[in-house]
């Protein structure tokens, strides 16, 4: 198995894309001009924004793109601080998560572009007479950095453009937003992912029945390359398909779900200090806080009333946001478990205290 | 320590995307092996012509900006004063504030051009937010700036008025340090220099600053001003709009010409010169989130009825990948300009929003920010 | 180049020794060594502030031990250095191509070097000591001090033509700076050392809490250990029986030279004993001052009193000066306990914490973050109410959301600290008072 399936059929040109073709052919028309904007693309996970980058790219610069080498630049920090970060280039654009070196991400944002802008195109017969630069996980940058690409945005115009890639846009300042042309890239619907999946299945010689196909739909979340990936992991795992087979759910799932239990079952000071332990062990995993909390909120919710998930949701949202800010999580995390805990407790012999 | 803690978080969730999202490593093998095996493919492709215009790469906002101070549109009591100054009478040194896009930047631009005629670019110190503006930068650069002398007479011989202008930018990001250094400044260069701050809250400029310089508030601007100029730029770059998606244009824009222009470019762009511009793009390009999802989003909080069901909603509005921030403002004003809500509801749902705002701001989990309003919006249906 | 170098020791270095520009001093024992010395300019010091006639008797030199019965020292590491020393220097028939290693390491005051120097002079070998060239202007550093070091320890194998004893070990004590900086020219300095030279080396180092100069972990590595076969010995602190024998030794030594020494009485002695710390040179020290006979003053019960206040206020001083890394984390621990364990007064129908609480948070404000991971990691298992728990979660989420938040200025961490530890102790309703380990925070070592 070298290559998974979620690679293997990647469409490689935006008109070959499977949904959204009406925004495939307006980025074509956007190529087709000779300027082209800064782009800002944004969408939840596995929704294809990485496919459209790179077929846009493939559109501007032909097939050239497509030959990727892996480099680690370094940059030194006012600090002195030396950094190394991983990048992904071909000759035409360079590709960069520069959320990867935390809080010094200002300095490789600035430094990256002023260094790609500053080196003319070395191809001069290249169609275009600027770069690209294919920033990750925008969401994920300081403050500080975004405003430090703001203003170099505007100065390096001349010879490079920058696509932006994001989760979300709430997080990136309005005054990028608004130097940027944004593109949505909401994910496919369920009937587009079944659809998909089908006719993967039938380029790999697999039969695939509608009613499996819908339930590997149901735990992708709508994430299509999840739902490839998982189609396949089922594919290895027993074949044909069988009609009760269970789809492969995350080991992190199950575990954060069992952690929601023991918290619903037993609210004691005991049970929260076993609770920390399996949030450290998440953590240790390297499974993102934000998606432990949101997993455990999902499944503490489950069990709550109206009035007491009201309660339990203005909690958790307060304790998110104050994970969000530090980096400590496991505090955030522990003391929401024990809030909940205790309102649970008290909703089980008989109404809250006002004041909690 | 805190430092390295960052660094780790931001390897997982880097970590965390490959195990889960685009696997990044594979992605690259893959793109390298076909990436081999388009060798001859690639080299016919990129000798094709270049067809690129270098006019074009200027930004409409930068194009259209008005060339005199009696362009301006609206905001009378700034361009009286300075076309007084222009005719002879000393400047002062100014601090313009009010929303973004209502032309403070443009008009002491214009106002120089008009001061100083085609040296204005030696005239002018602009400093933005961006640029480094710690009190070292402040004391150095604005300092070296200020010494300069400036003389009374013009190359070509014309006299124009003997000092510079340092334009400082979004000077309420700057820093309460910086902006005391800077006090000291402004008094001893006053012989050679006037400052010009440019902010959109003024609250966030101290004291000592604010009462240096005479104060002038930049109002939002008027929809028929946007409308106007909007399709002067139309006829200009032949861009195909009517007049039905230029009034939404300005419609989202809320009073922000730099806004509404850029939206504009955007648009024309992303359609292609010959194709007509639709409501739908501009719904596109703006971001803004369509109505019948905000309202689909308050029945379900009105019913509250199947269990789950406000929780599934919220899920399927964040897979379209809309901004929460922006529902958050298009919900504000729904919910303002309900008559479904009593003022005691709207207080509440007013607070509610005004810290889910915060919190994402700060970075906040959409999903839960949100979910946190819904809950809110379901109390306040539940006290009717 | 000589000609320029002072050398205090240069008359009585053999030809030899022209070439090498380090001090090349062969010490006898306990007469050099430089804690002696320092000691002995204390002494001097402190006699010609006072009016009094300078005694003609040596404290200091009759103090120290001269007989393997007289260390302060566990007997058993005593042996084990003899054992050392016997199978590597005084056998023959081991005629190793590697000169043997020897890292003996204790805290300050274990008697490291005094123990050395007293086994090889009663077993007549002579040694040798490398001393940092800090007479030599500040031209020197980095390489020209290392090769020096180097040529000290690959020369060392001839002998001084004065020298009458046959057998003789090199000594490091004073590893130089470069080394320090740089662990891995001492690595190479090891390993050319390892075959050059054919005298024992013998390095002594001190423990020390901070990493950054603890250099027994710093400069040999256990995979260093390991390579050239290193032999370790760690002493303990001298333990406080050991101590206080020495102690009745030196009574006895002054006991006849009642003209310039008095006998502190037992209680003075007592807190010299508390105070410490398993340190034998500091407590000698703090036995010499308080047996000096000021200016012939026969203190009365008033005086005596006075002077053991403030003696012991004094030696209380000496002992956090010296012990610093000590007390701190001591003081870590008594802490934590305090904050968890919070004990309170009643005060009419109301109560008070017995605890300063501003004391305890100014002795942690040096690394709050730290001090806050540890109240977090141990507080649950002292809390034994759930919403008292809920609260104390509380507490410290919003303290680490304030400590992570500072921006180079520090004033959010003491209000921050402050919040954890009022916080914890206020809210600890029901507490549970059984003993817990207490554990250090969990890091995070995220590289899968």
């Amino acid at each position: 198995m070298s290559v998974l399936w979620a690679d293997k059929y990647r469409p490689k040109e935006l008109s070959a894309l499977d949904y959204h073709k009406e925004q495939a052919t307006n980025l074509k028309d956007l190529t087709k001009e000779g300027d082209f904007p800064h782009l800002l693309v944004y969408g939840p996970l596995g929704a294809g924004k990485k496919t459209r980058i790179m077929c846009l790219l493939r559109e501007l610069y032909g097939p050239g793109v497509e030959r990727l080498k892996m480099e680690t630049m370094s940059f030194t920090t006012p600090s002195n601080k030396k950094l190394e970060i991983t990048t992904v280039s071909s000759i035409y654009h360079i590709e960069v998560n520069p959320s990867d070196v935390g809080i010094y991400d200002r300095v490789v944002v600035m430094d990256l572009i002023k260094h790609v802008a500053q080196t003319q195109q070395l191809n001069v017969n290249a169609q275009r007479e600027f770069k690209v630069i294919v920033l990750t996980d925008v969401d994920d940058l300081t403050k500080e950095a975004q405003h430090a690409l703001r203003r170099t945005m505007e100065k390096y115009i001349s010879n490079c453009r920058i696509i932006l890639c994001a989760t979300t846009i709430s997080r990136v300042i309005p005054a990028i937003r608004s130097r940027c042309l944004c593109i949505r890239v909401p994910a496919p619907t369920e009937d587009t992912i079944i659809n998909i999946l089908q006719s993967v299945c039938k380029k790999e010689d697999v039969n695939l029945p509608m009613t499996f196909a819908k339930k590997i739909v149901e735990v992708s979340d709508r994430n299509l390359r999840r739902a490839l990936l998982i189609c396949e992991a089922c594919k290895v795992e027993k074949y044909p398909f069988e009609e009760g087979q269970k789809v492969p759910e995350p080991d992190w799932q199950i575990f954060i779900r069992k952690t929601a239990d023991k918290i619903l079952q037993s609210p004691s000071i005991e049970s929260l200090s076993q609770v920390r332990q399996n949030f450290y062990e998440l953590l240790i995993n390297g499974i993102p806080s934000e998606i432990i909390f949101k997993t455990l909120l999902e499944g503490l919710l489950t069990k709550c009333d109206t009035g007491m998930k009201i309660k339990v949701v203005e909690e958790a949202a307060k304790y998110e946001h104050r994970m969000a800010q530090g980096n400590k999580a496991i505090f955030h995390l522990e003391a929401f478990a024990a809030k909940f805990m205790y309102l649970y407790e008290s909703m089980l012999l008989g109404g809250f205290d006002e004041d909690m | 320590m805190i430092f390295f803690f960052l660094v780790l978080a931001g390897l997982c969730s880097g970590l965390w995307k490959k195990r889960f999202g685009a696997n990044l490593s594979t992605n690259m093998q893959a793109f390298l092996k076909t990436g081999k095996l388009d060798k001859t493919q690639q080299k016919s492709v990129a000798g094709s012509s270049k067809t690129q215009k270098k006019s074009e790469l200027v930004p409409w906002v930068e194009k259209y900006r008005p060339k005199t101070v009696a362009d301006v549109v609206e905001q009378s009591e700034a361009v009286s004063v300075l076309e007084q100054c222009i005719s002879g009478a000393d400047l002062p040194n100014l601090l313009f504030y009010g929303p973004p896009g209502t032309g403070k930047t443009s008009t002491i631009l214009a106002a120089a051009r008009q001061l100083f005629g085609d040296i204005y670019k030696e005239r002018i110190l602009e400093l933005n937010a961006s640029d480094e503006r710690g009190i070292q930068v402040i004391r150095d650069k604005v300092k070296t700036f200020a010494h300069l002398t400036a003389s009374g007479t013009r190359q070509d011989g014309k006299p124009c008025p003997p000092f510079k202008i340092v334009i400082l930018d979004e000077a309420d990001s700057m820093t309460h340090a910086a902006q005391s250094a800077l006090r000291r400044t402004m008094e001893k260069e006053t012989k050679t220099t006037r400052f010009c701050l440019i902010c959109n809250y003024v609250s966030r400029i101290i004291e000592p600053l604010t009462s240096r310089c005479t104060k002038f508030r930049f109002k939002p601007l008027n929809e028929s001003m946007i409308l106007e100029r909007l399709s002067l730029i139309c006829k200009e770059e032949e861009v195909n709009c009517d007049d039905e998606t230029l009034n939404l244009l300005v419609e989202t824009s809320g009073g922000d010409m730099r806004r509404a222009i850029t939206c504009l470019q955007s648009c024309a762009k992303l359609k292609g010169r010959c194709q007509k511009i639709d409501a739908n793009t501009v719904l596109e390009v703006t971001g803004v989130v369509p109505d019948k999802w905000l309202k689909e989003f308050l029945d379900t909080c009105k019913s509250h009825a199947e269990y789950g069901k406000l929780e599934n909603f919220i899920k399927k509005l964040m897979l379209e990948a809309y901004a929460a921030s922006q529902i958050l403002v298009q919900l504000n004003e729904m919910v303002v300009a309900s008559d479904e809500f009593n003022d005691k509801q709207k207080a509440l749902i007013g607070e509610k929003l005004g810290v889910v705002s915060y919190r994402l701001q700060d970075g906040g989990s959409e999903y839960i920010q949100l979910l946190d309003l819904g809950n809110t919006l379901c109390k306040a249906y539940s006290l009717a | 180049m000589e000609t320029n170098k002072k050398w205090k020791h240069f008359d009585f270095g053999p030809l030899k020794s022209n070439v090498s520009k380090e001090k090349l001093s062969n010490v006898s024992p306990k007469k050099n060594s430089p804690e002696l010395h320092k000691a002995n300019t204390k002494v001097l010091n402190k006699k010609s502030c006072s009016t009094y006639k300078i005694p003609t008797f040596d404290f200091h030199e009759n103090l120290t031990p001269k007989s393997i019965s007289e260390l302060a020292v566990h007997p058993k590491k005593i042996q084990e250095v003899v054992d050392w020393i016997e199978k590597y220097v005084h056998s023959p028939e081991q005629n190793l191509k590697k000169s043997p290693f020897l890292v003996i390491s204790g805290p300050t005051g274990s008697g490291k070097t005094v123990t050395l120097n007293i086994i090889c002079k009663s077993m007549g070998i002579s040694v040798s000591e490398w001393v940092n060239p800090i007479d030599q202007d500040y031209e020197i550093k980095g390489q020209n001090q290392i090769s020096q070091f180097m040529e000290f320890l690959g020369d060392s194998k001839w002998n001084s033509l004065f020298d009458s004893y046959v057998k003789k070990i090199t000594l490091v004590k004073d590893f130089p700076n470069a080394v320090i900086h740089r662990p891995e020219q001492f690595f190479d300095v090891l390993e050319e050392c390892s075959y050059k030279t054919d005298s024992p080396i013998v390095f002594i180092c001190t423990d020390s809490n901070s990493n950054s100069i603890n250099l027994v972990r710093m400069l040999f590595p256990d995979e260093i250990m390991a390579k050239y076969s290193i032999a370790h010995i760690s002493f303990n602190a001298c333990a406080s029986s050991l101590m206080k024998n020495a102690i009745k030794r030196a009574m006895e030594l002054i006991k006849d030279r009642k003209d310039c020494f008095k006998q502190p009485s037992a209680s003075t002695i007592e807190a010299i004993l508390a105070s410490s710390m398993g340190d034998i040179r500091n407590t000698m020290n703090q036995f010499y001052l308080a047996s000096l006979k000021e200016a012939g003053e026969i203190p009365t019960i008033q005086s005596l009193k006075e002077s053991k206040g403030s003696k012991r206020k004094k030696v209380d001083k000496n002992s956090k000066l010296k012990g610093m890394s000590k007390d701190e984390s001591l003081g870590l621990f008594h802490g934590l306990g305090r904050v968890l364990c919070p004990k309170r007064e009643q005060v009419g129908a109301s109560w008070r914490l017995s605890h300063n609480v501003g004391k305890l948070v100014d002795e942690f404000a040096i690394q709050p973050s730290m001090f806050v991971s540890f109240l977090f990691e141990n507080y649950l298992k002292y809390f034994g109410d759930l919403k008292d728990a809920c609260h104390a979660s509380e507490i410290l989420s919003i303290c680490t959301g304030l400590l992570d938040r500072w921006t180079g200025d520090q004033e959010a961490l003491i209000p921050a600290l402050w919040t954890a530890v009022l916080g914890l102790m206020v809210f600890n309703d029901h507490k549970v008072s059984r003993w817990n380990q207490i554990r250090g925070p969990v890091k995070f070592n995220k590289s899968c």
